[in-house]
């Protein structure tokens, strides 16, 4: 038996939108069989865009998009191998969840008597409010009958946007194991998200987009590691800067301050750091550290990709 | 996919409420006839049909759709095509049923089987319940209804259709309501495939209705020459089909204006609908 193809093979994928607005340039992305893969990127960045076109709901303006080999348009068959949540769910308001579920399944021509039904019942986890107007649910009981609904047939692929934005620790759980178990059972996933810190736990690869384009894909790992970083906790982040600075071997000092966590950490990349280098020189300028460590985080990594630029993306246009 | 768009539907708060006040309003207008009298004289649309309520159930069905096809019905049948889209995309449902193996031309096909059935429905069920209570409040008896267009002092045309006969003439006269509701139906629908908010689409298909009233020569001479073209002008031709003989004139002209309307509406839904980018 041949290898069968990629589960999400995207080639020079371009957008624009109505006005000429690139919302993607020139896209390579690939997702491979039992991946995970976490597409990051500041708002406006084209992620969303993406999902969608992989999902035939947005036509692209060039480029090649295939699922398991099939290019995908809309109403395509492939599409039945694709389970999604994009921009949230999307639910009749006056029906119960049950009967939302119930239609969807009977929509793809299966019977709602076989096991799948209730394992993606048990995923919603709705207990008796499964029988409550879905107007009536909560932001969290929302987007599990939303991931109950994407795992309709068990899907060979499943495409997620911000599966766990606004949801709290316990619903975040239920998605994430849900997010696992599928994988395990040879399922290829990709989300999108915002909380670096998930993609890092819960991803394999991971592509990062800005302004429509791509800046890095690779496995987590790799692109943590592509540049040798030292995070540093300091007292007085203005004078550590300044210090760091003067070490030879020293590229950038960057700070996440503002954005992600702690205002005091430091990043400080360079070629072949030796920590204990820069402890001593900032202990010699009386500049005191709390901790160090080797290497970062993917949301530092993300960072001194996007170059700090955080921000919603402007327009871009043509004109 | 119809049969599951036919249970959404119908489960959907807006159709039965739509189709509860057109019920509701045969019997409200069935309690005020009856208040009226057993002698009271009703004119009926443009001819004017002269009619006594008192004397026949069938009176109710003739005033109800002739009440109702102006506003009312035009009403109804715009909230049933104008939401079936719009609503669903409003409500987000309208990404998850086209991110799967379904054309985009079979989802709409469902869609406007669906909506179409649900706005006959909402017709023909002004003429059903109004015989139903119409009947009940004032008797199976044979309709009696004067030509007031051929009234004079020496020249009163009386005519008397036998329960048979009046059911019958209300069916063909229902069907010829409906089918003057196309043209409103069709663009709602059309409306309903290019916004994200039903509302939009509702008022779009009542909008075309009172544009189509008001841009007619009886109000404004000065457009007599729209007027052939207007699509619901001649959608209160129906009562003819109590006259004797029925005066047939303007119908066929009235249904063809209606097929070119509607295969307009409905090619530029279908043209839109396949090419659109389904961004929310």
């Amino acid at each position: 038996m041949g290898l069968e193809p990629p589960p999400v093979f995207v080639r020079g994928l371009t957008k624009r939108l109505r006005g000429g607005v690139r919302a993607v340039e020139s896209l390579d992305l690939t997702v491979g069989h039992g991946q995970i893969v976490g597409l990051a990127g500041p708002n406006g960045a084209g992620k969303s865009i993406t999902l969608k076109v992989l999902l035939g709901l947005v036509r692209p303006s060039g480029g090649r998009v295939e699922i398991f080999g099939e290019p995908v348009r809309p109403g395509a068959p492939v599409l039945a191998r694709v389970g999604a949540l994009v921009d949230g769910p999307g639910f009749a308001p006056y029906l119960s969840g049950l009967d939302n579920l119930r239609l969807a399944w009977r929509a793809l021509g299966l019977d709602e008597h076989d096991g799948d039904f209730e394992y993606a019942l048990g995923i919603a986890g709705l207990g008796p409010a499964v029988h409550r107007r879905y107007r009536t649910y909560s932001h969290g009981m929302r987007y599990r009958l939303g991931l109950a609904q994407a795992l309709i047939g068990r899907p060979d692929l499943l495409i997620l946007d911000e599966p766990t934005t606004g949801l709290d620790p316990a619903h975040v759980l239920t998605i994430r194991q849900a997010i696992d178990d599928a994988s395990a059972r040879g399922c290829a996933v990709l989300l999108s998200s915002h909380q670096l810190g998930e993609v890092e736990r819960l991803c394999t690869h991971t592509a990062v987009m800005r302004r429509g384009s791509l800046v890095v894909a690779g496995s987590v790992p790799e692109v943590i590691g592509q540049a040798s970083v030292v995070v540093l906790d300091v007292a007085v982040p203005e004078a550590g800067r300044a210090v760091l600075a003067q070490v030879p071997g020293v590229r950038a000092v960057t700070s996440p301050e503002g954005r992600f966590g702690d205002h005091r950490l430091l990043a400080v990349e360079g070629d072949a750091l030796r920590p204990v280098e820069l402890l001593v020189a900032l202990a010699e300028a009386g500049v005191e550290v709390r901790s160090f460590r080797r290497g970062r985080s993917l949301e530092e990594a993300y960072l001194t990709l996007v170059g700090g630029d955080l921000a919603v993306e402007g327009e871009r246009t043509d004109r | 996919m119809i049969g599951v768009e036919w249970t959404k539907q119908w489960k959907r708060p807006r159709t039965l409420v739509t189709l509860g006040v057109l019920v509701g309003f045969t019997v409200v207008l069935t309690i005020a006839l009856a208040a009226t009298g057993p002698s009271h004289t009703e004119r009926v649309g443009d001819i004017p049909l002269l009619i006594v309520p008192a004397r026949s159930g069938f009176s109710v069905p003739v005033i109800a759709l002739a009440s109702t096809m102006k506003f009312f019905l035009p009403l109804a049948v715009a909230v049933l095509a104008g939401e079936c889209v719009a609503g669903e995309a409003s409500s987000g449902a309208l990404r998850y049923a086209l991110a799967r193996s379904v054309s985009r031309s079979r989802y709409l096909l469902a869609k406007l089987v669906v909506a179409l059935a649900l706005a006959g429905t909402a017709v023909v069920i002004v003429s059903l319940s109004s015989v139903a209570v119409g009947a009940l409040a004032f008797g199976w008896h044979p309709l009696t209804a004067i030509d007031g267009s051929a009234s004079s002092v020496v020249h009163v045309v009386a005519t008397r259709f036998g329960p048979g006969a009046a059911l019958a003439r209300l069916g063909v006269g229902t069907a010829y309501v409906a089918a003057g509701m196309t043209s409103v139906f069709a663009f709602a629908f059309l409306l309903s495939t290019l916004t994200t908010r039903p509302f939009v689409a509702v008022a779009g298909g009542v909008g075309l209705t009172i544009v189509s009233r008001v841009l007619n020569a009886d109000y404004l001479p000065g457009v007599a020459v729209l007027n052939p073209y207007m699509p619901n002008n001649d959608v209160d031709l129906w009562q003819h089909f109590f006259q004797n003989p029925v005066q047939t004139d303007g119908m066929v002209h009235f249904l063809v204006l209606q097929i070119v309307y509607v295969a307009v509406f409905l090619s530029a839904a279908w043209w839109s609908f396949l090419r659109r980018d389904i961004l929310t």
